[in-house]
């Protein structure tokens, strides 16, 4: 079972590469914000994941303080984008 | 080849398709973005390196401190900004060869250091009870080693001081950014800061038998903290400048003066008796994860161009 989770796992580094791409094409600056959030998420898939695989004290910790911040870049996006002296 | 050397390799080539990408990005605003993807990257790495103490201050600090505080660097920049034309004057093959260079350093140092570190995991381990916490990263930074991680502490303080030097005397640290937030944003925020506070107050407390301690929750403190300062709210302004003087200085100070006890209990500075270690290691954890929040949320409140009437001063 911890060989089909670590499976899982590498597919979705596999995948987080491959939308490494929307990130740089964009093309607007909310299609990147976007890409990076969902990078955010998978990472969290993949620590839970790992933490099934190897049951290692902490990776769960981990996890835990990404899905609690994943607003905050969000937020100082939004903030850029629509807060005082943006360029749009 | 098993599947776990598959999954290192697949994740070492993000980390350094990442890496390239976050400097070489065409815009600006996309660097930034790669630049925040290669921090949860990273911290994959050492949750598979086995240091999940530094997966989860590299969690809170790279997805709550420093993706903040790019962003709000690009925007002073411009975010669809192309490439810096300053940088091309740098020739290409002296940034490879300096990374080359830095990279057969890191080699080395590893290669020495796996070769001579002899039984020190095991004598960690058999002191483990002398010192009162069951987590050999706490133990190692606020035992073993305490006067490093006291000077750690004071190098923070300095960076603290200096961000204040920067102001004029009575101007308000904190910058207010003056926006509309819209009410999702508003209203998540309150549910996320009392759900931080108590995973600060968790790591804190888990720091002496499993990952986490002072640093990771005093940077969850403060990505909290970044967060009410992107709303419009930085908590840093809502205490006086005493007492915000007062909490960036209580982590050295009570470090001190916990090793100061231990002297006068007579051992040397530093030497906890081990009746008394694991309280007394608490005790100065507490101290130092309010200053890493404070000092951490004052670098990101107090970013920014000095007189910037936009943003500065007390409203």
């Amino acid at each position: 079972m911890s060989q089909l989770f670590l499976g899982v796992a590498l597919l979705l580094v596999l995948l987080l590469v491959g939308g490494l791409a929307r990130v740089l094409q964009g093309p607007t600056p909310h299609d990147r914000l976007l890409a990076a959030q969902l990078f955010g998420t998978t990472a969290i898939a993949i620590l839970l994941l790992l933490a099934e695989s190897s049951g290692a004290a902490g990776v769960l910790d981990v996890a835990l303080v990404l899905s609690l911040l994943a607003m905050v870049s969000v937020v100082a996006f939004i903030s850029c984008s629509r807060g005082r002296g943006a360029p749009e | 080849m098993t599947l776990e050397m598959l999954f290192d390799m697949a994740l070492v080539g993000a980390v350094v398709v990442a890496a390239a990408y976050a400097i070489n990005a065409p815009v600006l605003i996309a660097g930034v973005f790669v630049y925040i993807v290669f921090g949860v990257l990273l911290s994959l790495v050492w949750v598979r390196l086995g240091a999940p103490d530094l997966a989860i201050a590299e969690a809170a600090i790279g997805a709550g401190i420093t993706g903040a505080i790019v962003l709000d660097a690009a925007r002073q920049m411009g975010m669809e900004r192309r490439r810096n034309p300053r940088l091309r004057r740098w020739p290409g093959w002296l940034s490879w060869a300096a990374t080359a260079a830095v990279g057969v350093i890191f080699a080395g140092v590893f290669l020495t250091v796996s070769e001579g570190r002899g039984d020190l995991p095991q004598r960690v381990q058999a002191e483990l009870p002398r010192v009162g916490v069951e987590n050999e990263v706490t133990a190692v930074l606020l035992s073993y080693r305490g006067y490093d991680t006291w000077f750690e502490v004071g190098v923070l303080l300095v960076a603290a001081l200096g961000v204040l030097a920067l102001r004029a005397p009575g101007e308000s640290p904190a910058r207010r950014f003056r926006w509309d937030p819209p009410a999702v944003a508003d209203g998540a925020a309150d549910m996320l800061v009392p759900g931080g506070i108590l995973m600060a107050g968790y790591l804190l407390w888990q720091g002496s038998r499993g990952p986490g301690g002072a640093f990771q929750a005093g940077a969850v403190l403060a990505a909290i903290a970044v967060l009410l300062t992107l709303l419009g709210r930085p908590p840093i302004a809502r205490v006086s400048d005493r007492a915000r003087d007062a909490l960036l200085v209580v982590g050295f100070a009570d470090f001190l003066l916990v090793g100061l006890v231990a002297v006068t209990l007579g051992g040397a500075l530093f030497e906890y008796p081990p009746a008394w270690a694991a309280p007394m290691i608490l005790v100065i954890e507490s101290a130092v994860a309010v200053s890493v929040a404070v000092t951490l949320s004052l670098l990101f409140a107090a970013g920014g161009a000095a007189g910037d009437a936009s943003e500065g001063g007390v409203p």
